[in-house]
């Protein structure tokens, strides 16, 4: 388990445990408080009882007494107020503190009438007035039975005990006894250290879980500090090194999307505005998807999401496809200015059998490099089933070269006004293991700029070589700018056409315009050194890309090969038309060959030659065709 | 965390110094009854209320009973043939019954409670006004 997840459960568990410690203390606190009480409650009643049984003995002794008018007789006959405060000392001791007689006189004040307590200082006079501090005073007066008031205002007394001195049904005198709180504190003084360890340990446990609270709100506050991306307040990369280990892939499809043309953006409007629009795309991304779905900066412009939900690769895309559309349908403003954003992603989904998250992020990028190179601003999901989407890595590559698998199709260009195939366009193909086939977009990716790419490109340049020599007729072989820049390749290039110098006037270059030209003074420098080879220049997919009129001027083409996409709105665009018509107009003025792409009808066909286009390139003529199948003009025939 | 420890600690100090604070109160309400005074000077002669009026600014205590507006004794013998004109308040019940004619009141502890007498016939003597509340300690 990962060790992240496995302290935040043993902070949980130590929490709980916590918790659980504090209850039950306070609980036993509670009920030791509870049992005081009871206990409390218990021995007040016995001593009561006790008093009671006390008070009625000296009622019936003062009683015998005195028959009549306890009062007058008491004031009158000192004697009997004597034996009466006997009678009262008799029952006074340590625990009946205070045993006394009160009367009331007829303005209503409490007056002691005898007095036995032990303590002579505490012993009131005949008459002296009593100051009441308890309510139970007046209250035997209306109640006229006994009562009893627990003190709490009077230090060393616990009961003060009352007990109605009636003769025929009137008070004459209340009998009071104040009971000691001796019992009652050594009751406390056994429970109460309990009672008090109790209560402190509640004290510091309450303190403790607090302190633990607080602690554990620091950790996991900081946790998500460490967890989330600062700028899109998405989660990071820490994030889904924690969660890797519960992420099931058999029920989550894994999803990297990536901004398109994101260097453009900061290039052309600068960081601050870059990271607005990662702001805003991060913000579209969770408006776009499931609460239960997850969102991680991966990378700079790269947004991992994992879809958690087992759903097929059809209701997949059309998920991705909303995700993208919701991106792409509003342009991201930023001070009056509209920056126009598409993503496009490539994703694993549930049914794939990847074992770690790893391969599945390897495959989502895998498919996202498709994306990309098919165009930009849309979906690839692997689909194992079909080979189409399968992007060969290095070593399958190397492995199709030394094996032979590598294989030339050309495809032929017809010249509108002869109507005679004039070239071939060489285009590398790979031949699987079980005989599919593979496209340049589903391996070159993955060989750019190594030594598998410069082999293959060496095969390629040889193949051409081949059908130039044999049928004496133009090939041409496909190049990026980077081929320029790369000077074991450049010299291999440069070698193989010395080897066939007398060819070399058939060979076309074809400068692919994936990349943009950041340095044209050594591009052209190296361009010019290839067409004193005598070889010729095209310029491909001119009006997509990077491409622009500049390139005409700097590279002064050859051939320029008019975009696919333009050729295949002619018949519904008439933007496209005119493009057409000025594309054609520049080249012949510069006296530079029109070569038409993705021409797919006779219709479309009639159009380009009136337009005056020379060449034509497309499923109409022709399709890309290996060795075997090479349709050999007539006219190199005869 | 200071803030709490203060008030445990002024809760605790408030508990010690209820009974001081009792005495003290009942004092200075029976004295400002029969002394009309801002300053009220005090001799305090019995011990067991030597620890009244430390700092209270209405009363400043006195060595000599001469010098006095209150005098609180337990022996008021002690004062029988002074010619004083301040006001003495018995602390002991058995001595007040024997100087009613000097006493103005008596303020004794019995059997863990205050008791509060105030005399009338000097009361009445000196012509003093007291209020409502006092009457029921009033003989």
């Amino acid at each position: 388990m990962n060790k992240t997840i496995l302290k935040n459960k043993f902070i949980i568990i130590y929490f709980l445990i916590l918790v659980l410690l504090t209850s039950g203390i306070i609980w036993l606190f509670l009920n030791s408080d509870a049992t005081l009480n009871d206990a409390n409650k218990e021995i007040t009643k016995i001593e009561i009882s006790r008093a009671k049984d006390f008070a009625q003995n000296i009622q019936m002794q003062i009683n015998s007494l005195v028959s009549k008018n306890l009062v007058k007789t008491v004031e009158k006959q000192s004697e009997i107020q004597k034996q009466i405060t006997n009678i009262l000392s008799l029952f006074s001791n340590e625990q009946y503190r205070y045993v006394y007689l009160i009367y009331i006189d007829p303005k209503g004040k409490f007056r002691y009438l005898a007095d036995g307590s032990k303590d002579l200082d505490q012993r009131g006079e005949l008459n002296q007035k009593f100051d009441p501090l308890s309510p139970i005073w007046s209250d035997i007066l209306t109640q006229k039975k006994p009562v009893y008031d627990t003190q709490q205002n009077i230090s060393d007394l616990w009961i003060t005990y009352l007990y109605p001195i009636k003769k025929t049904g009137k008070i004459e005198a209340i009998l009071a006894f104040d009971i000691s709180a001796k019992e009652y504190k050594s009751l406390i003084s056994v429970v109460q250290p309990i009672h008090n360890f109790l209560l402190i340990i509640s004290i510091l446990l309450v303190f403790i879980l607090l302190f633990s609270l607080f602690q554990m709100l620091i950790y996991f506050r900081q946790r998500k500090r460490t967890n989330i991306d600062t700028l899109t307040h998405l989660y990071n990369r820490n994030y889904l090194e924690e969660i890797k280990k519960n992420i099931d892939l058999k029920r989550s499809a894994i999803a990297i999307a990536d901004i398109d043309y994101f260097k453009k953006i900061n290039d052309n409007f600068g960081h601050d505005i870059g990271d607005i629009v990662l702001e805003t795309i991060a913000k579209r991304l969770l408006g776009a998807t499931r609460t239960l779905d997850i969102i991680i900066r991966y990378g700079g412009e790269e947004f991992l999401i994992i879809f958690n939900q087992q759903i097929n690769n059809k209701m997949l895309k059309e998920t991705a496809n909303r995700i993208l559309s919701f991106i792409s349908k509003q342009p991201v403003r930023i001070k009056d200015r509209n920056i126009y954003v598409t993503i496009s992603m490539g994703i694993n989904p549930a049914s794939s059998h990847s074992i770690t998250l790893d391969e599945a992020i390897s495959n989502a990028d895998r498919m996202l490099y498709l994306a990309k190179t098919s165009g930009r601003n849309r979906v690839a999901i692997l689909n194992e089933k079909i080979e189409d989407n399968h992007i060969l890595l290095l070593n399958e590559v190397s492995n199709a070269i030394s094996e032979g698998r590598l294989k030339a199709y050309f495809q032929p260009i017809l010249d509108i006004k002869t109507d005679k195939i004039v070239k071939y366009e060489a285009l590398a193909r790979i031949i699987g293991n079980n005989g599919g086939i593979f496209s340049p977009i589903q391996f070159l990716p993955m060989i750019k700029r190594t030594n598998v790419y410069r082999i293959l490109t060496k095969n390629m340049l040889l193949e051409a070589f081949k059908i130039i020599r044999n049928y004496q007729i133009s090939v041409s072989v496909n190049f990026d700018i980077g081929d320029f820049f790369d000077e074991t390749l450049f010299d291999i290039v440069k070698d193989l056409i010395n080897k066939n110098k007398e060819y070399a006037n058939l060979l076309t270059i074809e400068i692919l315009e994936d990349t943009m030209i950041t340095d044209m003074e050594n591009f052209v420098k190296r361009l010019n050194i290839l067409k004193k080879m005598d070889i010729k220049i095209a310029i491909d997919d001119f009006g997509a890309g990077y491409s622009s009129f500049n390139y005409i001027i700097n590279i002064k083409p050859d051939i320029l090969k008019i975009d696919g996409s333009i050729i295949s709105r002619l018949l519904i665009d008439d933007n496209a038309k005119t493009v057409i018509k000025g594309i054609t107009s520049i080249c012949q003025s510069l006296d530079i060959h029109s070569i038409a792409e993705f021409v797919e009808s006779k219709e479309v066909l009639n159009i380009l030659e009136a337009y005056g286009v020379d060449m034509a390139q497309g499923y109409y003529v022709g399709k890309p065709e290996p060795l075997a199948e090479f349709p050999i003009p007539q006219q190199l025939i005869s | 965390m200071k803030k709490t420890l203060l008030l445990i600690l002024i809760a605790i100090f408030s508990y010690a110094g209820v009974a001081t604070t009792l005495k003290e109160k009942i004092i200075e309400n029976i004295s400002t009854i029969f002394i009309n005074k801002k300053i009220i000077k005090i001799y305090i002669a019995d011990p067991s209320f030597a620890d009244i009026f430390k700092k209270n600014a209405k009363f400043k205590k006195v060595e000599a009973p001469k010098n006095a507006d209150i005098i609180l004794t337990k022996d008021s013998s002690k004062y029988k043939n002074i010619n004083l004109s301040a006001c003495i308040i018995s602390t002991n019940y058995r001595d007040y019954s024997h100087f009613t004619d000097i006493d103005c009141g008596a303020f004794f502890w019995q059997k863990g409670r205050p008791n509060l007498i105030l005399n009338a016939s000097i009361i009445k003597e000196r012509k003093i006004k007291i209020p409502k509340q006092y009457n029921r300690y009033t003989e």
